[in-house]
Formats: C-alpha cells, sequence, structure tokens
C-alpha cells in the first residue's frame, strides 16, 4: 500500500519537462528534401511539446533554391526556440547553409564543415542557331557569359551574408576567405568559427536542452518521408536514414538540360557514381558538349 | 569565440531578438555587410536583410565604349604582323577589336603562320604575339630580336596556365595549357605568371575577373579602370608598370602573397600583358578596356622602325635602363611586377 502511494510521486519526480527534437539532414538536399526537413522544422515550431531542436548534418548540400528554403526554416525556428546542430560526417555548403541560424554547432574531428559557395555549369553560347527560333538573345541560354557570373555572384553573396549574419563576432573569416569556399575539419572549424564545440549528437542534445531550460526531457528523433537519397558514399556509410539511395552526379545536374543548374555542394562530389573527382573541369567536361570537337577553356 | 548560451543565456536571446534589427544596423555601420532592412519593419521576425537585394546585388561594370585611336599619334600607314605561327590560342573574336583600331588608322595585318620569320617581319611596324602553345626556337627569338632593335614594335598577350575541356563524338579530354613563352620572355627579361590572379572584393563578378588601375606614372590617355579575365602577374626586368591590381590580389598557387601586382608592362618597345581575353570583342568594352586598347593600338601603330637600325643599339638602351629604371611598382626590385 506504501509502495502504491508513493509510486505517482516517483513518476510525478521524473516526468519529462519537455522535448528535445532531433531532425535528421542527410544526403543531398533537393526539393524534396527542402519539403521533408522544412516539414519537420515547421512541425517542431508548431508542437508545443517540443522546446529544443537538434540537426544532424549529414550531408554534402545540393540545391541552391533547396538549400535556402532549409535556411529560411531553421533561421525562423531558431527564432522561436534553441537549436543545435551536430556535424555528423560532413555539412558543407548548402548542409552547412541550413544549419548556420543554429545557436550552437557541435562538430566531431572528423566532420567535414564549409564549401561557403555556389557552382553551376557555364551557359553555352548557343545562338543564334538554324534549329530553334526564340523572341530574345538569351532565351535560349538564360545570360550572357558576364550576366552569368554575376548572378552566380548574387546567390553567392546572399549564402556568405547568411553565414555572416548568422555567426557574427564568432566567425574569424574575412568575407575573402569564407568565399574560397574551403571546406575544412571540424577541429578546424571550431578554430575558425565556423562551428563553435567539438562534440557528437548527444553534446548536441544535452546543450539543446541546456539552452531550453530542461532537465529531465525526452528525446525524440523525427524521420524524413519518403526516400532519402545521397551524392557522397561518405555520407551514405555515415547516415542512418532508412532507404538510403546512391545516386551519381547527374542527378542534380540534369544533364538532359542546357540551362545551369546552380548547386551548393563541393565540386570534389561531383563525380560520376557519387565517386569524388578532383577538378572541378568535370563538370564541365559533362556540360561541354554541344558541337563535336569544339573546345572550351576552364580555367582552373 | 563560442556562442554558449545556457538557460539564461537563451532568456537573454529571446529578449535581444526584439533588438535584432538594431544589431544588424550597427553591424552595417560597422563595416559590415549588410547595409540595411530592406522594407521589413525591425521586428518582423521574417524580415531577412541578408537577402535584400541592396545586400546581395553586385555593381555592374559598365561596358561601352569604342576604340579611338589619334591619328596624330600614330605613323599613318604600315603592317602589323600577328603570330599564328605558334599554335597560338587566339580567334577573331579576340583580336576583331585590335585589328579594327588598327585600320582605323591605316594600318595593314598580315599573319605570320610558317616560314622565316625574318622574312615575315621585314616591312612590318609591329609584331603581336597572343598567347603560343609552342616556345620559340632561338632563331625566331633572334629575329625578333633584331626586329625590336631596329625599333619595331611587339606586343606580347600571354596568359596564366589554364585546364582545356576538350569534346568530341569520342568523348571528353581534359588538357593543361601553358603559354609558350619562356625562351622569347626571357630575351627581354620577362615572365608571366602561371597562377592566375584572383580579388574577390575587386572583380568584374567573379574572382576570377579582376579590375586593374593604371600606376600614376603611366600614361595610359584616361583610363581608370581596367578588367581582366583570367590574368597572370608580368614580371619584366627594368620595365614600366603600366596596369596593377587592386591590393590584396592573391596569385593562386600562394596563400598569403596578396598585393598589387602587375598585369601589364612596358619598356621602350615592348608590351607584356598577362592576359588576352580583355581586348576581346566581348569583354573589351568593359569597364576603360577600349582606352587601354586604344593605347595598345596607338604603341602599335607609331612604330619608327628603321630596317637599317643593327641590334646593338638596343642593347646598349637596355644596358643603360637594365637597371630598375622606370620601375615604379618597387624603387630597389630589379624587377617591375614585383608585389607591392
Amino acid at each position: 500500500m506504501v509502495g502504491l502511494a508513493i509510486a505517482p510521486v516517483a513518476f510525478q519526480t521524473t516526468e519529462s519537462d519537455g522535448t528535445v527534437a532531433v531532425i535528421p539532414l542527410s544526403g543531398g538536399i533537393t526539393g524534396g528534401t527542402s519539403s521533408s526537413v522544412g516539414s519537420m522544422l515547421e512541425q517542431a515550431r508548431e508542437n508545443p511539446d517540443i522546446d529544443a531542436v537538434v540537426i544532424v548534418a549529414n550531408s554534402g548540400g545540393g540545391s541552391a533554391a533547396a538549400s535556402e528554403e532549409l535556411y529560411l526554416q531553421a533561421k525562423r525556428t531558431a527564432q522561436e526556440m534553441p537549436v543545435v546542430a551536430s556535424v555528423d560526417a560532413s555539412a558543407a555548403s548548402g548542409a552547412y547553409y541550413t544549419i548556420a541560424p543554429s545557436d550552437v554547432i557541435y562538430a566531431k574531428p572528423a566532420s567535414l564543415v564549409g564549401s561557403v559557395g555556389v557552382l553551376a555549369n557555364a551557359p553555352q553560347s548557343v545562338e543564334p542557331n538554324e534549329f530553334i527560333g526564340t523572341t530574345g538573345s538569351n532565351k535560349l541560354s538564360g545570360f550572357d557569359d558576364r550576366g552569368f557570373y554575376y548572378l552566380l555572384e548574387n546567390l553567392g553573396n546572399s549564402f556568405y551574408n547568411a553565414v555572416e549574419t548568422q555567426r557574427g563576432d564568432r566567425l574569424e573569416l574575412s568575407r575573402g576567405e569564407l568565399a574560397q569556399a574551403k571546406i575544412y575539419s571540424g577541429t578546424q572549424a571550431v578554430e575558425n568559427g565556423m562551428a563553435d564545440r567539438i562534440g557528437g549528437r548527444q553534446a548536441a542534445v544535452t546543450a539543446a536542452a541546456e539552452e531550453a531550460g530542461l532537465e529531465n526531457y525526452e528525446v525524440r528523433t523525427l524521420r524524413p518521408r519518403g526516400e532519402t537519397v545521397f551524392l557522397s558514399r561518405n555520407n551514405y556509410l555515415a547516415a542512418d536514414a532508412p532507404n538510403g539511395q546512391m545516386v551519381s552526379s547527374d542527378y542534380f545536374m540534369n544533364t538532359d538540360d542546357n540551362s545551369p543548374t546552380f548547386l551548393m555542394l563541393p565540386a570534389s562530389y561531383l563525380g560520376n557514381d557519387g565517386e569524388a573527382v578532383e577538378p572541378t573541369t568535370s563538370v564541365n567536361a559533362t556540360r561541354t558538349t554541344t558541337p563535336p570537337a569544339t573546345t572550351a577553356e576552364v580555367r582552373p | 569565440m563560442s556562442n554558449r548560451l545556457g538557460a539564461s543565456g537563451w532568456a537573454t536571446r529571446l529578449l535581444a531578438t526584439g533588438l535584432a534589427a538594431a544589431v544588424v544596423v550597427a553591424v552595417a555601420a560597422g563595416g559590415a555587410v549588410l547595409a540595411g532592412q530592406g522594407d521589413s519593419p525591425p521586428d518582423d521576425p521574417l524580415a531577412i536583410p541578408e537577402y535584400q537585394p541592396e545586400n546581395v546585388s553586385v555593381d555592374y561594370v559598365g561596358a561601352e565604349g569604342e576604340i579611338s585611336p589619334d591619328n596624330d599619334v600614330t605613323t599613318g600607314s604600315g603592317t602589323v604582323v600577328i603570330d599564328d605561327g605558334h599554335g597560338n590560342r587566339f580567334d577573331r573574336s579576340t583580336i576583331e577589336p585590335l585589328v579594327r583600331g588598327l585600320t582605323r588608322v591605316g594600318y595593314t595585318v598580315e599573319f605570320y603562320r610558317s616560314g622565316d620569320l625574318a622574312d615575315a617581319l621585314d616591312d612590318a611596324k609591329a609584331f603581336v604575339i597572343i598567347d603560343p602553345a609552342r616556345e620559340y626556337r632561338q632563331g625566331d627569338v633572334d629575329d625578333v630580336r633584331q626586329f625590336t632593335g631596329q625599333g619595331g614594335r611587339l606586343l606580347i598577350a600571354g596568359e596564366p596556365n589554364r585546364v582545356s575541356v576538350s569534346a568530341s563524338l569520342f568523348g571528353t579530354s581534359i588538357q593543361r595549357q601553358d603559354s609558350a613563352l619562356t625562351t622569347l620572355g626571357s630575351a627581354y627579361g620577362v615572365s608571366i605568371g602561371t597562377a592566375y590572379l584572383s580579388n574577390q572584393e575587386s572583380a568584374d563578378a567573379n574572382y576570377k575577373f579582376i579590375r586593374t588601375q593604371p600606376t600614376d606614372a603611366a600614361e595610359l590617355g584616361g583610363v581608370e579602370e581596367t578588367t581582366m579575365y583570367t590574368a597572370g602577374a608580368v614580371r619584366m626586368r627594368g620595365g614600366e608598370t603600366l596596369l596593377r591590381t587592386a591590393p590584396g590580389t592573391l596569385e593562386s598557387s600562394t596563400d598569403d602573397e596578396r598585393g598589387r601586382h602587375a598585369v601589364a608592362v612596358r619598356r621602350n618597345d615592348v608590351v607584356v600583358t598577362g592576359d588576352k581575353t580583355f581586348m576581346q570583342e566581348d569583354r573589351f568594352r568593359v569597364a576603360d578596356n577600349e582606352v587601354f586598347l586604344t593605347y595598345l593600338v596607338e604603341f602599335l601603330a607609331s612604330s619608327e622602325r628603321d630596317p637599317d637600325r643593327s641590334i646593338s643599339s638596343e642593347s646598349e638602351e637596355e644596358d643603360e635602363n637594365g637597371t630598375p629604371d622606370g620601375n615604379v611598382t618597387t624603387a630597389t626590385s630589379a624587377y617591375t611586377g614585383d608585389v607591392d
């Protein structure tokens, strides 16, 4: 009888103060990723039981537009509750963009962090030609050569601004250094202010709970709906998302179309079958296939 | 450096959220990137100042103007030979503005493709070399030296190393391209860097498309700023810097060699540029490129070459100027073009 009387009291004392939601950001960032991860961030904001969010990043980035959407979602969430990021294998380019609004970014020594920038296949000069009629001189290519680089720089500036705004004084890289788009190890990232602390997922969860003032808390891992695709084999091996599927760079590059695809991911991810290749020129190699025997200069 | 907020820190952050706009303005006032809030009210949680056009857009470098050489400066008529015999990498769009300027002042243009270079230069007033793929043999070097020794004008437009992607029905291939100017360049004490110059802040949109300015001593007919597209640094013994990069320009092969690099240098009858793209059809009007190209046209078309003049006279002149005479980049260096 005594035990029965005490038991509810004991239950009361161990009851959770709230919930830390863990949101995985895994694989290449596409419109689908933006939709699924974005919906999880939205759910975290709307669910009164969730007090803090941990974004576990394991992605090399992807589509520029999708990455921007995720940045906005993460920023909005961070305005309403503590958001802490944990970098697993990598948070490069668009993935780093996504976690930039986090209050604290944890990385492991072997995590890859950075690659702040945009790349895109340059438009080919295809006009005038005798096969397709257009109403305007840039209808086929979309840009002239200089116009393309101005557009690319605008996308880059948005990215740099976002990182500088979110990291503030913690960032010890100048604009020029940031824009070089280097990839750093987790240790280097903590040193240069791209990340805050060395640690893994558990440390991030603990920090998020502390930020939210939770002593006893539940950890609820939200899962993306649908299938997750991976561009990088390294990320695939380290990720725990279900239905992981490897894709080649063509998945992002849309090689059937001449129009530029703006990507926020390291160029080394753009090899076929997800295997890393060194020069960026491979991107253009797949694109410079218009007339036979033409030569395009791509300067290193 | 870390942003440890803690429980109390988070409360502080919540209080500070409403002041975020003021913080952003303060940051902007301190010289950071963001300059304004756009149309969003200061306490709007959906405000995205980092995306506002005024904080993102890149100032467009204007592209207008035409080559307008002064007939009073030029020597009336003559022939300019363009080298096409050393695998030179250029097409019509590269040279058309230059040719247009030369024909305006009554000059004709011929190509050297093979045979005795001395014969090809026999009646020429000026010689133009653009991005050769093959080195000059010693005989060719001697011919060019004799030509400039007689007062012939020489324009060399080199490039840093590049990677060429070739596509054909049989697939794609990647080749490295060098400007083969070692033997000829060494005869004139000039070298062009193999690494491209980059500047993230002073550029025509892209970090490899750098803005360049004339030195105070250079008389380029009113050039205030030009642009060069993947240029190499030019270093020349005893030369005068015509154009140099903005401060903080990085030579890509180095981590910290930032400074002002010469990209166009002149010594007597020789001008060397570290880029050829600035003169091509879709770039020669950007900034004051057309004014600089006008200078080059006038330089080529004001040759007073005397075929009877011996090469020794130029050698004597070179000895006199072999010291840093005319070196406006550094007063103590033997080379014009050392990083300033």
